[in-house]
């Protein structure tokens, strides 16, 4: 069976991973963990009577981004390591759809069997009792959907 | 891990019982199912100019809300000999709205995790989640997973 583990930097998906290897997984069974990068946040810039463009803003933003795919994809793989288990890491770029989205489409062009998501990530609003990407993929996956609650 | 089902007399539930048991249940899985029943709504007395009491109707209300029950224990029990797994089977009539009374019941056997359908027995059809899975994905406290058929 092919599981898809959706990861962010939240301490929820962390203890989601280690809950799957533990609780859930089965010999066999293909395992990625996915990470949906941010976009950069690309300063927007206005022509002035001289205004320079700012290629080293540009550069930084989407330095950080790489930096934050690589920390992400350290992280669970040494997570993997640790927990001697066999794990892919695959980083998806959006393409102007949510996080939700973009992990919709890529279940289906995976063939994944099953998804397991966090209740909440990184979201600011701690009120909402399911995060947006949750909602979403339990509303639009095709396949079963585990939302993972810390207990 | 302590798996509770909530199932109900639909095919949604019968499926995601199925998949669980191909895809997911792993030996020393204690697996735990049950029904949280509603209440069937009684006819209410009112005496207006002699009234009788509608004894024959209740004892018909009842007789099939129960005899459902049994149906659904029995196909249960079934399937569970079938698959030959340890479990146990809770078949209730509960005050709670059904969400709720899965909620409590996953913590009362501390539930590692709940399963259950999409949808259930529901009219509304055009609801991707019926309200009682919606319900317990907001609330439970353990995780869920929502089994949603591969034809949906």
């Amino acid at each position: 069976m092919k599981v898809v583990l959706c990861v962010d930097g939240s301490t929820s998906a962390e203890e989601a991973f280690s809950w799957y290897f533990r609780s859930f997984h089965t010999q066999g069974n293909e395992v990625l963990a996915v990470y949906v990068g941010n976009q950069p946040h690309l300063p927007s810039f206005v022509f002035y009577e001289e205004a320079v463009f700012p290629k080293e803003e540009f550069q930084r933003a989407v330095q950080k981004c790489k930096s934050k795919m690589e920390e992400m994809k350290a992280k669970y793989l040494s997570k993997a390591k640790a927990m001697q288990v066999n794990c892919q890491f695959r980083v998806l770029v959006g393409d102007g759809g949510s996080p939700g989205e973009t992990l919709a489409s890529f279940l289906e062009s995976e063939n994944a069997d099953l998804v397991i998501v966090g209740s909440r990530g990184m979201g600011k609003i701690r009120r909402t009792v399911l995060g947006s990407v949750s909602d979403f993929l339990v509303h639009h996956a095709k396949v079963p959907v585990v939302v993972f609650r810390e207990e | 891990m302590k798996v509770l089902i909530a199932v109900d007399p639909s095919d949604i539930a019968e499926k995601a019982f199925d998949w669980y048991f191909k895809n997911i249940h792993k030996e020393g899985n204690e697996v735990y199912v049950c029904h949280e029943a509603e209440q069937p709504d009684l006819p209410t007395v009112f005496f207006a100019g002699g009234a009788s009491f509608p004894a024959a109707e209740i004892g018909r209300i009842m007789t099939d809300h129960n005899k459902k029950k049994n149906e659904l224990e029995n196909t249960y029990t079934m399937k569970c000999k079938s698959y030959k797994i340890k479990h146990r089977i809770d078949i209730e009539t509960t005050q709670d709205k059904p969400g709720v009374a899965i909620c409590k019941k996953a913590e009362k056997v501390h539930a590692n995790m709940i399963v259950m359908g999409t949808r259930g027995m529901g009219a509304i059809r055009r609801t991707v989640l019926g309200s009682v899975s919606d319900y317990v994905l907001h609330h439970s406290k353990v995780p869920v997973l929502i089994c949603r058929g591969q034809d949906q």
